[in-house]
């Protein structure tokens, strides 16, 4: 590592999100301190005949003051997705008092996000435009019935930009799209903008909104949702032996990411640094993990190295825990493989049991959740931990939030297709 | 309350060499075929933007999902095959972990023809979609692995599988400055030994009624412009840049086509909301001078985006009138992601007595050794970077910050 390029430290300052058991950090904390669980049956759209008809849904009604507010000009614009994003970077703007930094050139904007899905209706819209050989472009819009919006909604960087605008924000600004990491590696991007100087301060998050047909579908037909639950609230179950599949959510997490001096300087909040990143490609196959882990491993072993510790030095895991038959199996294997016999003793639990799985969200709201964990001595657990497996044999603090006092802990991300990400975050210690 | 967007940056310690570039477009399947055709004043726009008779890969991927991914797949394994292969990178030369891979990648699009079946399946009497049908039963006319072929990462990480690329990797979306943030983040692993070699690019859209729509909604497109403004035509293109710190470039034995002396990115739409402004790109051509530790005069040729009102006065604000500018979306139209990477791989590879199009105070012919590449979105991102010819010569200086001012 060149010690030009990491001499700066990265602190965090602020951090907001909005998820399917709090419209806060504050109340998703204390949710998930108490087990509970946000599935439920999808009201958002209608689910008959789908194998899974469970998932994570945010109530609108935490969405509307902002609104009315903020987005008049633009909400057309703006997905759901992006309008989750906007609650949650509001909350960590106000935690870092983004609004007192003069110079608005010093901060950018890294977003995970993939864009808005096209609904049914949508589909029939083009359908009927579609004119057998050839397309009618133009008649797409003629008659108002597709609207202009859609192509914007669809847009991931459409919301990376219109956050840049409403906070202003007029560092550098870019969208991640690396599906399930995309939360992560947009921290980890910023994490890396900063310390190579190019921005002091760095809004990084995730945000995701499936929960309608044709993004819900979608994931029914690769077969990846549970479909076997006694109740919506036991359908995530990570490490657990009867898990069949993830739960869809919706969800954002936002932090601010500031250099230290920066932040010392302004006399701004810190909540703790982040020390790390690694990331990593499986190459392995698109629809399949690698079955050792190899890209989990590199990427854990990267954001430890990176962060200038050791594998000794963790002292908890927020899992990817996806509640797949296979992403819990091996990322148990990897962890196993990074940390060796001290593997069984490493608190490790998963936020997605309780919160479902938020793609590109997820990272960024499991980062809160750990810095929030490291400030309160808490592990938060994994709830619906009924029946052991034996191929997932770690400690992954079942079912009741912990007590233990903790400061250094990795937070995993893995994303279809083989991208992995891992960031090592540390309790501010001055 | 500031408002102005100064430079925030500091000069780059180590040098990052380009050894490789691999490019295809509508005017050409290699670099030096588009460079060739383009020193000849052929078009895209006769190929309707797209990239013909490209090479096929044996992939491990089922056909139909390679069809779903489409011309994504394709414009990236021809151009990161192209690049490897003119690096002299092998399979095996190294050590598939410190290979990192970073990509902009255009907008993904859903193929009519994945969906009609769903939808003529789910049709009622009257013609109007019947819901029920659709969500009982239609649905499952999709193919069922086409979802994943509408991520962005899906085809970069297939290419990852083919070429064996599991070092550090991030895809960014979809415009010019999301390229210009791969090529940074690759040299900025680089330098801090986070891999041995870093592939970087751009990947256009790829042509189809839905990214002419968006394109031609957002004032992207002025077809059948011959002068100033938005390029023509949607092209399809992709671009790769091999990098690799230049002290390990050379010991290896690498030619060393160029090399990246400095970046600078900012973001903020135009009150139209129809471009970046003007003192976004100015603010991030002057970081980009600023990282490289350059004066704007150190620089011989201008590369932008395109030829948007905005970008054109913050070239002049930033250089006067001395620019010599030259840009290719005329000619190979506008083609997102890989607008940059192209660009850069193209002036790498330019002939000696190059003479740009475009115009500018210069003497046309004059060597051109150092371009400064645009990449700006229509939603406000702007990135630049700065490339250079050849390796870093004995005495080359740079200006200090304090000098820059």
């Amino acid at each position: 590592m060149n010690p030009e390029t990491k001499k700066r430290r990265v602190v965090v300052t602020g951090y907001g999100m909005i998820t399917p058991i709090g419209k806060n950090s504050e109340e998703t904390f204390a949710n998930g301190c108490r087990g509970v669980s946000g599935i439920d049956f999808i009201s958002s759209f209608e689910t008959k005949g789908l194998p899974c008809r469970v998932g994570g849904q945010v109530s609108d009604s935490w969405l509307t003051g902002f609104q009315r507010e903020k987005l008049q000009g633009i909400e057309k614009c703006s997905s759901r997705g992006l309008k989750l994003m906007l609650r949650a970077t509001g909350e960590a703007a106000e935690m870092a008092r983004l609004d007192s930094i003069e110079n608005r050139a010093e901060i950018g904007v890294s977003l995970g996000y993939h864009g808005e899905n096209p609904s049914v209706e949508d589909l029939v819209r083009l359908y009927r435009h579609a004119g057998g050989e050839h397309w009618d472009i133009n008649g797409l819009t003629r008659d108002g019935a597709y609207s202009f919006f859609n192509f914007f909604r669809r847009k991931p960087d459409v919301a990376a930009s219109i956050l840049s605008l409403l906070f202003d924000c007029r560092g550098g600004g870019y969208t991640v799209v690396s599906a399930c990491a995309a939360g992560a590696q947009a921290i980890g991007e910023a994490l890396g903008t900063i310390r190579a100087g190019k921005a002091e301060v760095m809004v990084a998050g995730g945000c995701e909104s499936n929960l309608n047909f044709m993004g819900f579908v979608g994931f029914v037909l690769i077969r990846a949702l549970a479909e076997k639950y006694s109740s919506a609230d036991k359908a995530s179950r990570p490490f657990d032996r009867k898990r069949n599949g993830f739960v869809m959510s919706e969800g954002a997490g936002a932090l601010i990411l500031e250099s230290l001096e920066h932040a010392e300087a302004r006399k701004a909040p810190i909540f703790a640094e982040i020390l790390g990143y690694g990331s990593s490609a499986d190459a392995y196959r698109i629809t399949d993990i690698h079955p050792k882990g190899d890209g989990a491993v590199f990427a854990m072993r990267r954001a430890i190295a990176d962060a200038g510790v050791s594998a000794a030095d963790i002292e908890y895991i927020n899992a990817h825990g996806t509640s797949t038959l296979q992403n819990d199996q091996i990322e148990t294997l990897a962890i196993k493989r990074v940390f060796g016999d001290r593997a069984k003793q490493i608190p490790v639990s998963s936020n997605k049991s309780m919160i479902g799985h938020t793609i590109a969200g997820g990272g960024a709201i499991e980062a809160g959740l750990t810095i929030m964990g490291m400030n309160s001595s808490t592990l938060l657990p994994t709830i619906n931990y009924e029946f052991p497996d034996p191929k997932c044999d770690l400690d992954y603090v079942p079912n009741e939030a912990r007590g233990l006092e903790h400061g250094i802990a990795l937070s995993n991300s893995f994303g279809f297709g083989g991208q992995n990400a891992s960031i090592c975050l540390g309790k501010f210690r001055g | 309350m500031k408002t102005g967007l100064k430079p925030v940056s500091a000069p780059s310690a180590n040098v990052v060499a380009i050894t490789g570039s691999g490019a295809v477009c509508s005017i050409g399947n290699s670099v030096p075929g588009i460079v060739e055709a383009f020193l000849c004043g052929k078009s895209g726009a006769d190929a309707g933007g797209a990239v013909k008779n490209l090479p096929a890969f044996k992939t491990a991927v089922p056909p139909q999902l390679a069809l779903t991914m489409g011309k994504h797949l394709a414009l990236l394994m021809a151009s990161v095959d192209e690049a490897l292969r003119t690096a002299g990178i092998s399979s095996g030369m190294f050590d598939p972990g410190e290979m990192g891979f970073f990509a902009g990648m255009g907008m993904v699009d859903y193929h009519v023809e994945d969906l009609l079946g769903a939808v003529t399946k789910s049709l009622g009497p009257d013609g109007d979609l019947d819901c029920d049908r659709f969500f009982a039963k239609g649905y499952r006319e999709i193919y069922p692995l086409w979802p994943l072929g509408m991520l962005n990462n899906v085809a970069f990480c297939q290419a990852s599988i083919h070429f064996g690329l599991r070092g550090e990797n991030s895809v960014f979306c979809p415009h010019g400055d999301g390229a210009v943030m791969a090529v940074y983040e690759a040299a900025r692993v680089l330098k801090e030994g986070r891999a041995k070699v870093a592939l970087a690019g751009g990947i256009s859209e790829e042509i189809s009624p839905l990214s002419l729509a968006r394109a031609r909604f957002k004032g992207v497109l002025q077809e059948g412009a011959k002068t100033c403004g938005p390029a023509p035509f949607l092209g399809e293109a992709g671009a790769m840049l091999v990098l690799e710190p230049s002290g390990e470039a050379v010991a290896r034995g690498a030619r060393i086509l160029g090399r990246i002396e400095g970046f600078g990115f900012s973001c903020e739409r135009s009150e139209d909301g129809r471009f970046a402004s003007t003192r976004a790109i100015v603010s991030a051509m002057r970081q980009a001078l600023c990282d490289a530790g350059l004066k704007a005069g150190e620089i011989d040729s201008v590369m932008p985006s395109g030829f948007d009102k905005n970008e054109l006065d913050a070239v002049r604000e930033v250089f006067d009138e001395s620019a010599v500018v030259a840009a290719t979306s005329q000619a190979v139209g506008e083609i997102h992601a890989a607008g940059p990477v192209l660009n850069a791989a193209m002036a790498l590879s330019f002939p000696g007595n190059f003479s740009p199009p475009g115009g500018g105070g210069r003497t046309r012919g004059e060597n051109i050794g150092r371009v400064l590449l645009n990449g700006i979105s229509c939603e406000g991102g702007c990135g630049c970077m700065i490339v250079a010819k050849g390796p870093r010569s004995e005495g080359q200086n740079r200006t200090s910050n304090k000098e820059q001012g």
